[in-house]
């Protein structure tokens, strides 16, 4: 029969549920490289032991005693399937009416699966009770997951509350604050989110119902299950949670004693797991072992002993120490364990869960392991024999497989599916001369495939998951016969690995046609990674693959890179009987050993297969590159490097303000502009990016590796494609030339002229010579100034909004007459400018009167950043906003000079602002210190200290009153310099000054006033006025006296 | 405009500067004040006093010599009108001290004048008064004169009045009729040097005819005691 979906499901099983037995009997693979150690204390002795030799000397020849075997490996290692096949063999051997065999299967790994198993054996007789059991079962099926989740924080919350206090694990601190914690509705959701501690525990004790397998999930808690963000600790404090719990969460916040408490912490937890899982399930250790106690003396009592297969002992979590206990228990040794019948267990544990959580004080009890890690698939023929079974069992109906069962299950009996074998290069012959067919694969291809995937998952199970199933599944939805598919459709867990010589890629395109990517897969993963034609003794190959392996997938049989006297050899499998993995080895380690390779050249390799990667992704999946960066610089330090930009007529600074990281970029990158230019996602671009790869890496930055012409010719013809392009954007922005007015120099000018004039720095004089000077000054940034109008200052606000542009504005400006010495690109301070044409073009600036109007700034319009439109941004930004802005800040200076006027006078002379400015200072240094006078001096130390003067008001009054009076350019040359900020700390003293004389003004009126009472000046007056009144009188009447002495 | 500001501000200064001095002093301008209130009767005593006496009787009172007050006063006027240095209330007690002085010698002057035009007509009248019955009536112009005569200041009236007594003392004599050698009888009699020779027959007759004669007591005396 031809593949199907529903056998392949049956088959290999993604989920919990498990084989029939059947098709596990058919698909078992021996176990060639067992190692069994008969200890359970260390795992460095033991020998290596096949499955035959560990089933008859570990298994039936120790089978009257107490054995304890634990069967020890990584999830996927095959452990389960271990078991079953040893259970199987038991069983078949074993005389069942004395022996109770019961097998726990992992099912879907929960105590709850386990129980029910238990349960469900037909082993126990009517009179053991199995209530306690049963009563779990069904009690937890009422619990709601919240419930669960919640009981089972909130029972480690009780465990920690009655921890003895000296708790060796963790300080007496962190424990007392562990029931807050774990009683904090924030912390128990945190700690229930899907993946973390207590959503795995819950999960380990009930299935989910999803029928997911959770024997990946550890049931504890581990380090980062405790590691506390800043958001669950806000929530804390916000929610006002208990101080001791928000203080516990602190400490495992905290990024110095973090790690140390969460680790403590979890091992504190994990130590009462157990108490924490039989308090939420009900259920004691004590009624396991009491049921398992009953059942040995029930079956001893019967003359029968017991068998148990336990796949998964994590199965029991929270009751596996006491099943641990149940299993080391002999029926010898003392007068109550004689009651038992003899216990013959073996038992799945994982290494992490030996090595963390198996009771130390009985590993000693334990009678022997098996490590199964390195058991099989060490080998490519052990990889092709596993997925031969499979595939077998996959391809036959379950009937004819449940027929054989029923015959007896002999290996050699099995029916083989021979649909596949007209694919004659995929049959597998086997040691014991039986064929099976691994149609669609080789044992090149799954290999490949199984050496790809990544080292944890390189598993039997993931094998099986990955590889087999994977690529079956792609080939059965492939019915139009597109298989294989292009790498890219086609890579799942494992990757397909590069071909040897990228260069074989373009000889398949040329040569496949439209099946080029399929046929560069089958090569890659089929063949040997080359698309190297061969002929020996007769037999054509291409990358080691006959021509039947093309017909069986529609594909050509192409010439490909001829090379004479090369072996051909990997295309049948028929050629590598009986030597199999001799004949592997090559395809999977690369053709012929190569010379010693010099230091770093592996490395160099590895990161070249690496980039080869990153490209093959970055063209068939759009995805991003890691090597992004080198391959963007490669690419621009190319360009620069290739074009003769001289000849193309382009100045320097536009290709070296071009050819920046910010302008070129690779299709498909994150963070890349919308405009430069641009690597587009092509195969030819792939190629070219190749070339740069080896270069970098094969070369070691040079040309001199094998192949290099090869990659300098993909890489020649892409630089022609993409030359014009280059050189064509850089000639002239789209859509504009010289003839239609554009004049980059031109705007470049008129920007650098207004940008040193809104930065407050205008031209000197306005002369061609100062303009020409100012071009060659450190680039000026505008900033915004006080005492504008509102209108400048909007413009200085958009200009330096917009100095980045104006900045590279200027450099371009700068740099465009530049004649570089040397490098294109080099940077430098020193110029060779052609002087002549820039003076012209500022002459010509300045005879238009820096007009603005008669740029057309529309190509600016489109917010592009290309280098060509900064300056018109500027422009476009300035127009139409210079004449009002003008108009406002004259408009401001004639507000300005009337405030002048009001302290100054009107037109008032220069001599008459010197006197003013005389008597200022004569008031503050004679009038005010004469009266004992304060006055704030910071106002007027400018004054004092001559600073400012009458002579330069007046200068920059006129400057302010000649902003008023001209036009044009010339006005607006004066208002860039300021003036208004120049009389500013002038009116700021008339300001000051002023107010000082109200003050004063004001104080002194007013003690005149308080001065003018009876026994003030005006007492004093009347009492002058009256004395002088009585004094005169009687002066004249005396001087009648003397009068009529005289007479 | 600034420098109007300054100009005022300056004028505002200067005159709350000044008004603080002028306010500094009112103590010594009210004590000045105060002393020149007291002072000013005695200054205005003499020197009305002594104009009423240079109007009235130019020929007695030709006036002092008061440049020396007038300067005092003038010096205090100054100090007054320039504000810079109050006047003490000392130059008004100095200036008082002077014009007293030359009251008293005005006053003297005055007493000596009144006494003067008034004493050959009380004496008259006091020799007359011892003969007479009722020498009532020239008791009171004795008294009315030396009332006049220590009277000060001299106030307008006050020659007037003494003109008046004298004027009345003139009548009583008059209306005694007496001649010459009777009045120097009388003075005789007065100065009680009258002899018996002295009573010449005018004398007698007149003694007669005002029915004195019986009033006429003639003694013996120690010639030393009459000299």
């Amino acid at each position: 029969m031809a593949f199907n979906l529903k056998r392949l499901a049956e088959v290999i099983r993604t989920n919990a549920t498990v084989p029939s037995q059947a098709d596990f009997l058919a698909t078992h693979t021996s176990f060639k490289s067992l190692r069994y150690v008969m200890s359970g204390l260390t795992s460095q002795s033991g020998r290596q032991i096949d499955e035959e030799s560990f089933l008859k000397q570990g298994i039936f020849d120790k089978r009257d005693d107490h054995q304890f075997i634990v069967i020890q490996g990584d999830n996927g290692s095959g452990k389960s399937h271990l078991i079953r096949w040893i259970k199987e063999r038991y069983i078949s051997q074993v005389d069942l009416e004395k022996e109770a065999v019961l097998l726990i299967i992992r099912d879907q790994n929960t105590l709850r699966g386990a129980l029910e198993q238990i349960i469900s054996a037909n082993i126990f007789p009517p009179c053991i009770e199995l209530g306690d059991l049963k009563k779990l079962v069904e009690a937890n099926q009422h619990l709601s997951k919240e419930a669960l989740r919640q009981n089972i924080a909130v029972q480690f919350a009780v465990a920690a509350q009655n921890a003895p206090a000296d708790d060796v694990v963790l300080e007496k601190r962190y424990v007392k604050k562990i029931y807050p914690f774990l009683t904090d509705q924030t912390v128990q959701d945190f700690l229930s989110q899907p993946g973390r501690a207590i959503d795995r525990i819950y999960r380990r004790l009930n299935p989910d119902g999803t029928g997911i397998r959770q024997d990946d999930l550890e049931p504890r808690f581990l380090h980062d299950d405790l590691v506390v963000d800043r958001k669950l600790l806000d929530k804390m404090k916000r929610d006002e949670a208990n101080r001791n719990a928000i203080r516990l969460a602190e400490d495992l916040f905290d990024s110095e004693k973090g790690p140390e408490v969460r680790e403590k912490l979890a091992k504190f937890l994990n130590q009462h797991l157990e108490f924490v899982v039989q308090s939420c399930t009900n259920l004691r250790s004590a009624d396991l072992k009491s049921v398992f106690e009953q059942l040995r003396m029930a079956l001893k009592q019967a003359g029968k002993n017991i068998t148990l297969f336990i796949e998964d002992i994590t199965s029991f979590t929270g009751i596996d120490r006491a099943l641990v206990e149940v299993l080391v228990t002999e029926h010898a040794g003392s007068v109550h364990n004689e009651k038992f019948c003899r216990l013959f267990s073996v038992v799945g544990i994982t290494n992490d869960y030996y090595q963390n959580s198996f009771p130390d004080n009985l590993k000693e009890r334990v009678t022997g392991r098996v490590f199964i890690d390195d058991a099989t698939l060490n080998s490519d023929e052990e990889l092709a024999e596993m997925a031969a079974r499979y595939i077998n069992a996959i391809s036959l109906d379950a009937g004819e497989l449940e027929n054989w069962v029923k015959n007896g299950a002999k290996d050699e009996d099995m029916p083989i599916a021979r649909d596949n074998f007209n694919h004659s290069w995929a049959i597998l012959p086997m040691a014991d001369g039986r064929e099976f067919s691994i149609y669609p694969f080789n044992v090149s291809a799954l290999a490949n495939m199984y050496n790809t995937l990544p080292a944890k998952a390189q598993t039997p199970r993931r094998f099986l998951q990955d590889v087999v199933s994977h690529t079956l599944r792609t080939y059965m939805s492939s019915a139009g016969g597109e298989f294989p598919p292009p790498a890219a459709d086609f890579e799942g867990e494992f990757k397909v690995p590069g071909m040897k010589n990228p260069n074989h890629e373009d000889v398949i395109k040329r040569q496949a046609g439209q099946h080029d990517y399929r046929m560069i897969t089958l090569l890659r993963l089929w063949g040997d990674g080359t698309a190297a034609g061969r002929e020996q003794d007769g037999i054509v190959t291409l990358g080691s693959l006959t021509e039947e392996v093309f017909k069986s997938f529609n594909l050509p049989f192409i010439e490909g890179v001829m090379e004479q006297g090369s072996p051909a050899t990997a295309g049948g499998q028929k050629h590598l009987v009986p030597g199999l993995q001799s004949q592997i080895k090559p395809v999977l380690s690369g053709p012929a050993p190569a010379p010693q390779p010099e230091p770093g050249q592996h490395k160099r390799l590895a990161e070249f297969k690496q980039i080869q990667d990153e490209l093959e992704g970055w063209l068939f999946k759009d995805r991003k590159l890691n090597s992004y960066k080198n391959l963007r610089d490669d690419v621009i330090k190319l360009l620069l490097d290739y074009i003769d930009w001289d000849a193309e007529g382009i100045p320097a600074p536009i290709v070296s303000a071009f050819f920046t990281t910010q302008r070129v970029s690779i299709e498909g990158q994150t963070g890349i502009i919308n405009e430069g230019f641009q690597v587009t996602r092509s195969e030819q671009s792939r190629a070219a990016l190749l070339a740069l790869a080896a270069w970098r890496h094969l070369g070691n930055k040079s040309w001199n590796f094998d192949d290099s012409a090869d990659y300098l010719t993909k890489l020649f013809n892409w630089l022609v494609t993409v030359k014009d392009q280059v050189v064509a954007y850089l000639q002239s922005p789209p859509g504009e030339d010289e003839s239609a007015g554009w004049d980059l120099p031109r705007y470049g000018v008129l920007v650098h002229c207004y940008v040193q004039s809104f930065s407050g720095n205008p031209p000197s004089g306005n002369s061609v010579k100062a303009v020409y000077h100012s071009i060659f000054q450190p680039p000026i940034t505008v900033e915004l100034q006080d005492n504008r109008s509102s209108e400048w200052r909007s413009l200085q606000v958009r200009l330096k909004q917009n100095n980045s542009v104006i900045t590279n504005s200027h450099e371009l400006l700068k740099s465009y007459y530049n004649r570089m010495q040397g490098s294109i690109t080099s940077t430098t301070d020193v110029y060779f400018v052609d002087a002549a044409p820039l003076l012209k073009t500022i002459e010509e600036v300045q005879q238009s009167g820096w007009d603005l109007a008669a740029v057309d700034t529309g190509p600016a319009n489109n917010k592009s950043d290309m280098l060509w439109h900064w300056s018109l941004k500027i422009i476009s930004l300035l127009q139409g906003k210079v004449i009002p802005a003008i108009k406002a800040e004259v408009s401001e200076c004639g507000v300005l000079l009337q405030k002048l006027e009001q302290y100054t006078g009107n037109q008032v002379s220069g001599e008459e602002l010197k006197i003013l400015f005389a008597e200022m200072a004569s008031f503050l240094t004679n009038v005010l210190k004469g009266a004992n006078e304060a006055y704030p001096d910071t106002d007027f130390k400018s004054l004092t200290s001559k600073t400012i003067t009458a002579t330069k008001f007046l200068k920059r009054r006129n400057l302010l009153q000649e902003a008023v009076q001209v036009s044009g350019v010339e006005q607006f040359l004066i208002l860039a310099s300021h003036p208004m900020q120049q009389v500013v700390p002038y009116l700021e003293l008339f300001k000051s000054m002023d107010r000082l004389l109200d003050n004063k003004i004001e104080k002194f009126q007013k003690q005149l006033a308080a001065l003018t009472n009876s026994q003030g000046t005006t007492g004093v007056s009347a009492i002058i006025q009256k004395a002088s009144e009585c004094l005169a009188k009687l002066k004249d009447d005396y001087m009648k006296i003397n009068q009529g002495a005289e007479s | 405009m600034i420098r109007a500001k300054i100009a005022q501000a300056k004028e505002l200064i200067d005159k709350v500067s000044a008004g603080q001095i002028l306010a500094s002093y009112y103590k010594q301008y009210a004590a000045f004040l105060s002393e020149l209130d007291n002072r000013l009767p005695q200054l205005k005593r003499y020197q009305q006093s002594s104009q009423v006496l240079q109007e009235q009787r130019p020929e007695n009172f030709r006036g002092q010599d008061v440049t020396g007050i007038i300067n005092k006063i003038s010096l205090m006027l100054s100090s007054l009108q320039d504000g810079s240095d109050p006047p003490k209330k000392n130059m008004v007690i100095q200036l008082t001290s002077q014009v007293n002085e030359l009251e008293e010698k005005l006053k003297k002057a005055w007493q000596a004048y009144a006494s003067s035009i008034s004493r050959n007509s009380l004496g008259l009248l006091e020799s007359t008064k011892g003969v007479l019955n009722d020498p009532s009536k020239i008791d009171d112009v004795i008294n009315k004169l030396a009332l006049i005569q220590s009277q000060w200041p001299v106030a307008n009236n006050t020659l007037q009045d003494l003109t008046n007594a004298l004027e009345e003392a003139l009548q009583i004599i008059q209306d005694l009729n007496a001649g010459e050698d009777v009045q120097k009888f009388l003075e005789l009699v007065f100065s009680r040097k009258a002899r018996v020779s002295d009573l010449k027959p005018e004398v007698l007759e007149w003694l007669e005819n005002q029915g004195l004669t019986d009033n006429l007591e003639i003694s013996f005396a120690n010639s030393q005691r009459r000299m």
